[in-house]
């Protein structure tokens, strides 16, 4: 080893962190090397000069400091609050708080901000409009009604599943594909309003047991309960050859058939309702959304509600048979309406229900078949506006009819030999009512 | 002031940490008047590192107070296990690179003494030697010596002047200089090795 090697461990040497092996060594070659010892005592020499060299007195850098410190940008300030802990920055973190909420209030109130709440439910409270549900399935043509039934809002939601033919053991229970419900307070006709004719029954046959009436437009569109999909899709093949995974509708003697294949869960009827009030729902599918706008737990035993009605019609022989209503010549070709309306007690106490449902206006739901749309069309139109109603085309066999509350027994009764019980008169002054009207083959 | 080198450590026990802690924590807690007393414990440090790195009065008193008050602005990123003195060094010896690469930029030369009377608020001072009952001739002698050390600490590159500044004249350990340059300790050995062989080269022998 070199003396150069040795003088490398000179520097850590004097310091004593030289390894005790490395020190042991060097130890050594300095007791026979006066070279090395030179270097050694002249960097000696040089480290304390080094550390006594005189230390040069500080200022006083306070005023300097508080100067800069209040002389440092805003951002370095704010930065300097929020990074330090709460009870130091609380009034700043209080600002930003208050900022951001004024911000959020003048954004909200900008010009073309959408506000849901323009239009809430709540202005419905106390104004002329009521809710009203009231299940229909209506089958009008053959002189034939085929199908009525009345329900309430408090109805609850299907408490089984799995059942392949729905049974009616009671009045107040109704079974409908396994799935069950109660109707309360029902008044349900026995003699009248559920009926059905003898081509309605063969089509239910080879429905194995499954409904075959028409349900509501919003029913189609997902806001009824879930039925058992094996089921449905094989009622699908059987019968139509739509598959969209929607529905299946076909006709069959005068028979409107409509099945929901896929259930449409609660948020999407939800959304549909904000669509509606925000103006981004067609006018045709406002209606639906109307109609959506009842929780699924009240809405679905109104489109089922019918199929019940069709089985017991179908399986029971002693069951209430057809009724023929008061035929009226409503196209000019002899083509009389004949309806059988089910109300619903749209004001029955409904504790379960969320409020938005509660005060949501429920256009009384009727499906019609005629054998002529348009002439159907303009004679209705006529009849609501002759009772200073309203109605309105949103397709072109859709009408969107607003009655007062007065005349909707009358306008029921006019196309039906058995008239629903009219809405409660306290609580409507003006009764909406989606009338589908629908051409058979 | 009796000679020796300028350590920090030797003037900080356990209890000064101590007050250290809680002097930061009521700094922290919103207490700002609690940070007069670190800049007074720690100003002679951090003004000494700075005058040593930069060579100029003013220059080293602006970089000081910069540095507690960067220290102030970050004080919640502050290491509770470190000691106080070592990250406020280390903030200097940052501040002082970025003011000589300023400098650099704009081909400033320092020309400064480091044996210029200082001025403050309680009158002038000068770089007097600490030493109690110095003779004539050691005071000159000394003088002598520390212009000396002083113009070739000038003439070192700047990594090799850090180590001599933090081991030499601070009295750091090698665990606080690869702390505050992180650094590994034998990157600490080897760059202090090489700069006390090149310093006592610029002396030529002449202490």
């Amino acid at each position: 080893m070199t003396c150069t090697a040795y003088r490398r461990w000179l520097s850590p040497y004097v310091d004593g962190v030289l390894g005790a092996q490395e020190r042991t060594r060097l130890d050594d070659h300095l007791g026979g090397c006066d070279v090395c010892r030179g270097e050694l005592d002249s960097l000696k020499r040089m480290l304390h000069t080094l550390q006594t060299l005189d230390v040069p007195k500080a200022p006083d850098l306070l005023p300097g400091i508080h100067r800069k410190l209040q002389a440092a940008p805003w951002w370095q300030m704010l930065a300097r609050r929020f990074t330090t802990p709460w009870p130091a920055s609380l009034p700043l973190h209080g600002l930003a708080l208050a900022t951001t909420a004024l911000l959020v209030i003048i954004v909200a109130n900008l010009p073309g901000i959408t506000r849901r709440d323009a239009i809430t439910p709540e202005r419905f409270r106390g104004g002329p409009e009521r809710s009203l549900v009231i299940a229909k399935n209506v089958l009008v043509g053959d002189s034939t009604i085929v199908g009525a039934l009345k329900t309430n809002l408090a109805q609850k939601p299907p408490r089984e599943y799995g059942g392949e033919k729905g049974e009616r053991s009671s009045q107040d229970r109704i079974s409908v594909q396994g799935s069950e419900f109660e109707v309360q307070g029902q008044d349900l006709p026995s003699d009248s309003s559920i009926s059905a004719p003898a081509s309605l029954d063969s089509a239910r046959d080879r429905s194995a047991g499954g409904a075959s009436l028409g349900i509501s437009p919003a029913m189609r569109r997902g806001s009824v309960l879930p039925r058992t999909e094996g089921r449905v899709r094989h009622e699908v093949s059987e019968r139509s050859d739509s598959d969209d995974g929607r529905e299946a509708t076909g006709l069959s003697g005068g028979l409107i058939e409509t099945r929901t294949l896929v259930q449409t869960p609660q948020p999407t009827v939800q959304k549909r309702i904000g669509d509606f009030w925000d103006g981004k729902v067609k006018a045709t599918d406002r209606q639906d959304a109307l109609n959506a706008s009842a929780p699924m737990g009240e809405q679905s035993p109104d489109g089922q509600s019918a199929e019940p009605i069709a089985h017991q019609a179908n399986e029971t022989p002693a069951a209430p048979t057809s009724t023929a209503s008061r035929a009226e010549d409503v196209n000019g070709n002899a083509q009389g309406f004949q309806a059988a309306a089910k109300t619903a007690e749209a004001n029955a106490p409904t504790p379960a229900a969320p409020a938005f449902a509660a005060v949501a206006p429920e256009p009384l739901q009727v499906q019609w078949q005629v054998a002529d749309v348009a002439a159907a069309a303009s004679q209705i139109s006529g009849w609501v506006i002759a009772r200073k109603g309203l109605a309105v085309a949103t397709n072109e066999h859709h009408l969107s009819i607003k009655l007062p509350a007065s005349a909707v027994p009358e306008f029921l009764r006019q196309f039906s030999t058995n008239p629903p019980a009219a809405p409660d008169p306290t609580q409507p002054v003006w009764i909406t009512i989606s009338l589908e009207l629908i051409q058979p083959l | 002031m009796a000679g020796g080198p300028v350590s920090h450590q030797a003037g900080e026990s356990h209890g000064v940490q101590d007050d250290d802690r809680l002097l930061i924590e009521r700094v922290l807690a919103g207490d700002g008047s609690a940070f007069d007393p670190l800049v007074r414990r720690h100003q002679q440090v951090v003004f000494a590192v700075a005058l040593r790195m930069l060579g100029d009065h003013d220059e080293a008193q602006d970089v000081a107070q910069d540095t507690f008050v960067r220290a102030y602005q970050s004080l919640g990123a502050f290491r509770r296990e470190a000691k106080l003195s070592t990250w406020l060094v280390s903030i200097t010896m940052n501040l002082c690179r970025n003011r000589r690469r300023w400098w650099a930029r704009r081909r400033r030369v320092i020309a400064a003494s480091l044996d210029d009377p200082v001025e403050s608020g309680e009158g002038s001072l000068g770089h007097d030697v600490a030493d109690p009952s110095p003779s004539p001739r050691a005071v000159a002698r000394r003088q002598e010596q520390g212009d000396l050390v002083r113009e070739a600490l000038r003439q070192l590159r700047e990594t090799e002047r850090i180590v001599i500044v933090l081991r030499d004249l601070q009295g750091c350990s090698y665990e606080e200089i690869a702390a505050m340059l992180r650094c590994p300790m034998g990157t600490v050995k080897s760059r202090l090795n090489r700069a006390r062989w090149n310093l006592r080269t610029l002396l030529n022998g002449k202490l």
